[in-house]
């Protein structure tokens, strides 16, 4: 879908989100305190051009996670945040507890998918969500951690967990401006 | 889709020939409408399956199908292993032996109706859902492997169900060839605190009314009368079957190259079977699927804790269990020679017809029940297998609705209080932790099951026996 980036980003200028609309007819959005509405929404919602930012993409059954940064490491970080927006609204997760986490793989896009994958183990196997992150990328290795909270169901109002970051639409890339692109499919 | 790429072969097939890299032709089962409002994606990914190496007969879709990973989700292709055949981790999907199990309650509508909100009620409590949740089953490296070898057998020797439950699931409860040795460590612990547990997304527990039946001589097979109350389950292997998947897709990708597979999409991601990486695959899997079958046994026995609770007398037994995303090891007729083949479905169901010798003795004359899911709200459909389906589709049919709409899309269309309280509205009660969740799996998000049910019926699949109609669901 989204596989040629630079033409995607080129569309994109043009065609830049529409959540600024959104943001001045309040009819359209959903009320504040509604538990429904997301992160995703608000977000979306700063300008394009923005040095760095995340979005989510569509795919049919699940979702699509892309982050754009002046550096790889950074786009990494905005595609882990995508990821966390999938299943609350990132400002609403504390940084209290960090986990450390390394990643190996061939290339570029199979460390995206390693990197996520990782951040997926962790908040399963400690039941925590991730809302600060810190990426290091040498060659084929990656260093990072996450800061986050543990789920508090109530409060976080999980969406839904994710089973696992895939290669649908995987692509780690430049963009003509230079930033760095890192996007895949995650399936929940 | 454009429909001008096929060749129509009667009102529910289209074929594609062989062109390119195809080894054998692709074949989709849908009407006109179905295939039109089908994502192009669909023929993309079914005509890459159809060029993986040892594919049999051909690559095949259901009438649900839709975009995948690798494969199309409602997907089914058969390979040999003699003929350099291959396993795809993408072609199992994520989830292992994600499936439905239905169960009879006994209980009439009517009889139902006043204890409604007190079973409701009762099953949220008992049984663990949504991110977050925890299992009350812990296991030690032992014992997950013993489970992980003996699957809803294994749940049933520690006394979550009983030997009847054995009798109506797919492999008598327990898959055979799994190897806990080849599931890593990682995957064991993600599963550590998931055992029971229902999950999110699509997962579901849901008490449903028979609302009309089709073939009254199946349904008197299959015990079902109309208006009785059923419990229907759809779950599957957990965070063991998801981690698995990530780390065998990983694997997949970097070794195609070493046996000559050349991948057009990287989660098309395979390995040949007789090959160290898809025998090793092959062991994980199958306890993938023994961790799905107990899993889902363990959840039959907190179903039936919860409805005692508030009706002490009543008897749960299963109807069946049928597991939606495996590859197994069948024995197929091709060319008019039997032979044993690894058939992949993923999202679709596997439908033995009459007198095939793995279905139930009970069933068999009936074929076997194939389990279709709706989405809360929507109704669910079950069917039997039929002769035909065992030359359309190695035996296979659909496996449900299919998402309309993505997540984002109807996160802006719905809320979720309103859902819930609109299906209370029509009499489903709906209970979840996570009102975003619920809007996410809005049932408007959702293709028309009906449609895609009745696509399966006339193509020849299999054959409808009865609808049913959500009363109460339970969404992680």
């Amino acid at each position: 879908m989204h596989r040629d980036l630079p033409a995607y980003h080129a569309w994109r200028v043009m065609n830049p989100p529409q959540r600024n609309t959104a943001r001045i007819d309040n009819t359209v959005l959903l009320p504040a305190n509604d538990p429904a509405r997301i992160g995703t929404e608000l977000h979306m919602a700063m300008p394009e051009q923005a040095a760095q930012y995340w979005e989510h993409f569509e795919h049919q059954a699940d979702i699509g996670v892309r982050g754009v940064a002046p550096t790889l490491a950074g786009a990494f970080v905005q595609a882990a945040l995508a990821m966390t927006a999938v299943i609350t609204d990132p400002a609403g997760v504390r940084s209290t507890q960090r986990v450390d986490i390394e990643c190996e793989a061939p290339d570029a896009e199979l460390l995206l998918a390693d990197w996520l994958n990782a951040l997926i183990f962790e908040m399963s196997t400690r039941k925590l969500l991730f809302a600060r992150f810190e990426v290091h990328i040498t060659a084929h290795h990656l260093h990072g951690s996450a800061w986050g909270e543990s789920v508090e169901r109530d409060r976080h109002q999980p969406a839904v967990e994710i089973k696992g970051a895939t290669y649908t639409e995987l692509s780690v890339a430049q963009l003509p401006d230079q930033r760095w692109c890192a996007q895949c499919v995650v399936d929940v | 889709m454009d429909l001008n790429l096929f060749t129509r072969y009667d009102t529910m097939q289209w074929h594609i020939a062989p062109t390119g890299a195809m080894r054998v032709p692709a074949v989709i089962y849908a009407d006109e409408p179905l295939m039109r409002a089908m994502d192009h994606k669909v023929y993309e990914q079914i005509t890459n399956v159809a060029g993986l190496p040892g594919i049999v007969g051909a690559a095949y879709a259901m009438p649900d199908a839709h975009w995948g990973y690798g494969f199309p989700i409602g997907g089914v292709a058969a390979f040999d292993p003699d003929e350099g055949g291959v396993i795809s981790a993408g072609g199992v999907g994520f989830d292992i032996s994600c499936g439905v199990r239905t169960l009879h309650t006994g209980l009439d509508a009517a009889q139902i109706k006043p204890l409604k909100e007190r079973i409701a009620d009762a099953l949220y409590h008992t049984v663990p859902a949504g991110l977050g949740s925890t299992g009350h089953i812990h296991l030690t490296t032992p014992q997950m492997d013993a489970m992980l070898k003996g699957g809803a057998e294994w749940a049933v020797r520690r006394g979550y169900g009983t030997a009847e439950d054995l009798e109506r699931t797919e492999e008598h409860g327990c898959m055979a060839g799994a190897e806990p040795g080849e599931v890593s460590d990682k995957a064991k612990k993600r599963q550590q605190d998931e055992m029971g547990t229902l999950g999110s997304g699509n997962h579901y527990l849901e008490l449903q009314r028979v609302a009309e039946v089709y073939d009254s001589a199946i349904a008197d097979a299959y015990g079902l009368v109309l208006d009785e109350v059923v419990v229907s389950i759809h779950c599957g292997s957990r965070g063991l079957g998801h981690q698995i998947g990530t780390e065998f897709l990983k694997r997949m990708a970097i070794s195609a190259s070493q046996y000559g597979i050349r991948l057009p999409d990287r989660e098309l991601a395979c390995a040949p079977l007789n090959s160290p990486v898809g025998k090793a695959y092959l062991g994980a899997m199958r306890a993938g699927i023994n961790c799905a079958l107990a899993n889902r046994q363990i959840i039959t026995h907190l179903t039936r804790e919860a409805f005692a609770r508030v009706i002490p007398d009543a008897q749960l037994t299963l109807l069946y269990d049928v597991s939606h995303n495996t590859c197994k090891l069948e024995e197929h007729v091709t060319d008019g020679q039997p032979r044993r083949l690894f058939v992949h479905r993923k999202g679709a169901t596997r439908a033995f017809g009459p007198g095939h010798p793995d279905v139930p003795a009970a069933l068999r004359d009936a074929g076997q029940p194939v389990l279709i899911g709706g989405s809360m709200g929507t109704c669910s459909y079950i069917l039997a297998g039929t002769d035909a389906s065992e030359t359309l589709a190695f035996s296979s049919a659909c496996h449900g609705a299919g998402r309309a709409m993505s997540r984002r899309q109807a996160t802006r269309q719905w809320r979720g209080r309103s859902l819930v309280d609109e299906l209370a509205q029509r009499g489903i009660l709906i209970r979840s932790p996570s009102m975003r969740g619920v809007a996410e799996e809005a049932p408007g998000a959702y293709k028309d099951v009906s449609a895609v049910v009745d696509a399966a019926h006339q193509a020849g699949l299999a054959r409808k026996v009865a609808r049913l109609e959500p009363l109460a669901c339970i969404k992680g």
